[in-house]
């Protein structure tokens, strides 16, 4: 966690009158970067279960089953708030929206920056069939688990 | 509390007139007379709604406290308070610190009904769309009147229309980058988010954005025209219809105040 984004603040917690620290969580580029990676992997989750979610729909345990495998997030909440404001500010862009220096601030670009980060690493994590795009669930794998095109340079 | 519903074209909502809430205990009545509630109220109020957040594993618990700020508003502005009997005859406003003698039920329940604005429905017969604008309807709890037999009762306005223009892409990442603004107390990862809110910016947005509204009246006129609405409209309503148009999902949050 980035200490200098540390603040002393005088806010009581638990019902104590001892000052605690508290952090600006739009200044915590590295607490945003685990928040975006969190919800990459979310995201890739969701989609890999849609289909066999499909099929389970006469079974809610096994439905629960699944949704218990799905990964837990670690951080607090407002990490994935803003997250979340980054991916939209992100796909504004992308969109061709236009942003002046005046209407995106320094925390902007620094989770701008924590967000293309997050992603690198996912796809380095996920890398994706050259043959028909899909995402793998690792970058061991043999052999694509969408088309089943071998994989140069992974045979045993 | 007893309450009248007003239809939208019976009576407008008088902004200038001193809000008198008319609380009801068994047969006894209190009649509690506030100034009206300016800019700096307001916002002191909605700052000081706790908003929370915790991850418990795959659960996430949401707090929104507001009772602290509802007491602190109803002390802020009750100028007098009828129907209380105080020991040895004195009147209460005569006693030093005379507001917090009211009791803290009547106070929380004063700063309720002073808050009280929340999302509403159209009462006009046929819904009418504006093509570059967004038309928000809201309803309130706002002053009590004495009836005929001198029995007073609460006023119920529904269906006051603001109309907005729809926000530009700039509005929208203005409002999304305020509303996820948070601190996080006792680490990033155990830690609790607490939120500032946005209601300060959904004020500036809701003069940027209003084009007209219907069902309000400043002193008996009807209000109309950007500059008047901009300056006379209740800071509580801006940031209610402001934050229905920017995300109605809150609007829940902003008007209620229990722990979820």
């Amino acid at each position: 966690m980035n200490c200098a984004t540390q603040l002393a603040g005088a806010l009581f917690a638990e019902g104590t009158l001892l000052p605690v620290a508290s952090l600006a969580i739009e200044r915590d580029a590295e607490g945003l970067q685990l928040a975006l990676r969190e919800l990459f992997e979310e995201s890739f989750f969701d989609e890999a279960i849609k289909s066999l979610l499909a099929k389970l729909e006469d079974n809610p345990e096994e439905r629960d089953r699944v949704f218990r495998d799905r990964p837990e997030r670690n951080l607090s909440p407002g990490y994935y708030d803003r997250a979340a404001y980054l991916l939209e500010l992100g796909s504004a862009i992308e969109a061709g929206a236009q942003f002046t220096a005046a209407t995106l601030g320094r925390d902007d670009v620094a989770g701008l920056q924590a967000m293309k980060r997050a992603r690198n690493s996912f796809e380095h994590d996920h890398p994706s069939c050259p043959a028909c795009g899909t995402r793998q669930d690792n970058r061991f794998m043999k052999q694509c688990k969408g088309c089943r095109t071998k994989f140069a340079g992974r045979d045993d | 509390m007893s309450e009248v519903e007003t239809a939208k074209q019976e009576v407008l909502l008088d902004l200038a007139v001193p809000r008198i809430i008319v609380l009801n205990e068994g047969t006894r009545q209190y009649i509690l007379r506030c100034r009206r509630i300016i800019e700096a109220d307001w916002l002191a109020y909605f700052r000081g709604i706790f908003v929370s957040s915790e991850q418990h594993g795959r659960e996430r618990i949401n707090i929104v406290d507001a009772t602290s700020p509802r007491v602190a508003l109803a002390e802020a502005v009750l100028e007098s308070a009828e129907g209380y009997k105080v020991a040895g005859g004195a009147e209460l406003s005569s006693l030093p610190n005379w507001r917090s003698k009211v009791p803290l039920a009547h106070r929380l329940l004063l700063g309720e009904t002073l808050a009280d604005v929340r999302p509403s429905t159209s009462l006009d017969a046929d819904l009418v769309l504006e093509p570059e604008a967004e038309s928000i309807y809201l309803s309130t709890t706002w002053t009590g009147e004495p009836d005929c037999m001198g029995h007073w009762e609460m006023q119920r306005f529904a269906g006051l229309k603001h109309v907005l223009k729809t926000p530009t892409q700039e509005q929208q990442t203005r409002y999304a980058r305020e509303g996820s603004r948070s601190r996080v107390i006792g680490g990033s990862r155990s830690g609790r988010t607490i939120y500032p809110g946005a209601n300060a910016l959904l004020v500036r947005l809701y003069d940027e954005l209003v084009l007209s509204v219907d069902g309000y009246s400043v002193a008996g006129s009807p209000l109309a025209g950007r500059e008047a609405i901009i300056r006379e409209m209740d800071t509580s309503h801006k940031v209610m219809a402001a934050q229905e148009l920017f995300s109605p999902q809150m609007t829940a949050q902003l008007a209620g105040g229990d722990a979820e």
